[in-house]
């Protein structure tokens, strides 16, 4: 008979484990002990810790929640180090409209998973994520607006990070490898634009709405990145609606900071002037949507930003709009049409971790296509994908050379 | 020889990606089965002509007794599942279990799985993707040309080949190149 491992398990971790695993699938203890036959005590007691949970309960638990068992067992599994912070900040939204609240913690679950599984990545394959953390800007102390605030923390976060007044061509790789936060792209319902958490355990963690194009992608990683440099502590989901939250000072602040980090007054008015030089003529929409893609974000967020600038009239982005300009319309002549660009789900460097612990045999091949989230043979795509082919021409042979992307440049 | 092989989701995958599945499991002197977790998940392969995911459908071959579907039943096995639950994924660890206690055979590619068994001295017969293959061949003489066009399936059904290094990667190239 093999050693009982349910009697090494600190039943206290397992009785919470299982207790947010219920709570997970929404419900009581007493829906749980009917379903399963046994009585409401018995679910008390064992999600206390007070009682061991048996081989066959533990099956039952399982099935009774759709998780895996070993799921239930993994250590990381369910720590809601996330989860307070996002119900705390849903409490406190105040929105006009009130949304799903099972959609919305499902977004922050999946963010929480997300940073967990980058987490245990690290450690399978002992390359923990360097981290350049700025220190915290206290939106609470400033005396000044939170949109000058925000300017002036953009400015000194980009001197920081040596980008000057130039546009960032990846936001992303510069938050990721730069500062080290953990950004993924993953689907959320359209009413989300962005979340954000933070513990000192997983770090800052951004979750980006991939539904939405790149340009606005973008927009709402700048926008979380505000979150993380003043209000780390609480954690924030950006929900596209006209409520209060939108008038919060920490959501000025985040909003007037992607403004200033993406299009920096000095670099778009530096930019603008060398059109308005060489044309001697007025700001026209195709200079509007070139301005736009050069600095990587939407033609309303340059629009708005050349009104905050004075640089064009107030209300000229109500006026396109009510005339229906379409932004597409406009990128398609100018050839910037760039629907296929999209945001990639995973940090290039999980990608590449997992492809290194899945190679040392530190992850099966189910355990992979979980951390993408895909089934085994897509998995089995995505790991061909990085190995990257090259071909050599030898006389009229053709060779394939397997390039692994995880391997060292020099040889030993 | 074990009297049957216990296949995990990967194993699975690469023979019904073969397009051979029942040939195989006819002309091999063993029964397939696979665990009940297994029969439970979503597995799919590649279609080879509009590149979408195809689910499998596996209720056919359970239903007409080519392959059978095992579950955990004994407190040693229960025990064994979740000790092994805490390194692998329930298909693995259920595998893994079912195949230790009822001394049958089990069929896995996956690198963490075997070194698991090993490292834990576990007395399971193992086999792979290629070893069957193999099997298969020389019991129902199987023609060179046959077994290139299954190989070539599973490549692109399943996306699976053996990796460089690996000690099938030398015979599988050999066969598809010939």
């Amino acid at each position: 008979m093999p050693e009982n491992v349910l009697e090494k398990i600190d039943a206290k971790i397992l009785g919470e484990r299982l207790k947010s695993a219920r709570r997970a699938f929404g419900l009581t203890q007493e829906a749980v002990a009917d379903r399963l036959g046994f009585i409401r005590t018995t679910v008390v007691a064992i999600e206390k810790g007070e009682r061991r949970v048996t081989t066959d309960e533990l099956l039952a638990f399982a099935k009774c929640y759709g998780r895996n068992v070993s799921e239930l067992m993994k250590q990381s599994a369910f720590t809601e180090a996330l989860t307070p912070q996002f119900r705390a900040a849903l409490s406190n939204s105040h929105l006009e409209t009130p949304f799903p609240e099972d959609q919305l913690f499902q977004v922050c679950h999946e963010l929480e998973a997300r940073a967990e599984d980058y987490l245990e990545l690290e450690r399978l394959c002992k390359a923990p994520l360097p981290q350049d953390y700025p220190k915290q800007y206290p939106l609470e102390d400033s005396r000044i607006s939170p949109e000058q605030f925000a300017e002036d923390v953009a400015q000194e976060e980009r001197n920081r990070l040596g980008l000057g007044d130039a546009p960032i061509s990846d936001l992303r790789a510069v938050l990721e490898e730069a500062i080290g936060l953990r950004v993924f792209f993953y689907e959320m319902p359209s009413f989300v634009a962005g979340i954000f958490g933070y513990n000192d355990r997983l770090g800052g963690c951004v979750g980006v709405n991939i539904k939405q194009p790149w340009y606005r992608g973008n927009w709402s990683l700048a926008h979380e990145c505000g979150h993380f440099l003043t209000t780390r502590f609480y954690a924030d989901v950006d929900i596209m609606q006209n409520g209060r939250w939108g008038k919060h000072r920490a959501e000025r602040f985040a909003d007037s900071f992607a403004a200033n980090f993406l299009m920096p007054r000095s670099g778009v008015n530096r930019r603008l002037s060398e059109v308005e030089m060489s044309r001697k003529e007025r700001i026209t929409i195709a200079d509007l949507v070139t301005l736009a893609d050069y600095f990587g974000v939407s033609v309303q967020a340059m629009c708005l930003r050349l009104e905050s600038l004075k640089r064009i009239q107030t209300g000229s982005w109500d006026h396109l709009k009510a005339g229906e300009f379409k932004p597409d319309k406009a990128r398609r002549p100018l050839g910037l049409l760039r629907s296929a660009r999209r945001h990639s789900e995973w940090p290039a460097r999980y990608l590449l971790l997992t492809k290194a612990a899945f190679e040392m045999g530190e992850l099966s091949e189910n355990q992979l296509a979980r951390k993408f989230r895909t089934d085994i043979v897509s998995a089995r795509e995505i790991m061909e994908e990085l190995d990257s082919l090259v071909v050599l021409e030898e006389g009229e042979e053709f060779s394939i050379i397997p390039v692994n992307l995880a391997s060292p440049v020099s040889v030993e | 020889m074990a009297s049957i092989i216990v296949q995990d989701a990967c194993v699975l995958i690469n023979l019904l990606a073969s397009g051979r599945f029942e040939d195989i499991a006819g002309g091999c002197d063993f029964r397939f089965a696979i665990s009940s977790v297994v029969a439970e998940e979503a597995l799919f392969l590649r279609n080879t002509e509009s590149g979408e995911r195809e689910k499998i459908d596996l209720r056919q071959i359970i239903e007409r007794g080519i392959m059978e579907i095992v579950t955990v039943e004994s407190e040693t096995e229960k025990l064994r599942y979740i000790e092994i639950a805490l390194e692998l994924d329930d298909g693995e660890a259920e595998s893994i279990a079912i195949a230790e206690v009822r001394n049958l055979a089990l069929a896995t590619d996956d690198k963490k799985a075997r070194n698991i068994i090993e490292r834990r001295g576990l007395k399971i017969e193992l086999w792979s993707t290629c070893k069957l293959l193999r099997h298969w061949q020389n019991k129902c003489s199987i023609s060179d040309n046959a077994l290139r066009s299954v190989l070539t399936n599973i490549s692109l059904r399943a996306k699976y080949h053996p990796k460089f290094g690996q000690p099938d990667f030398e015979w599988w190239t050999k066969l598809c190149t010939k």
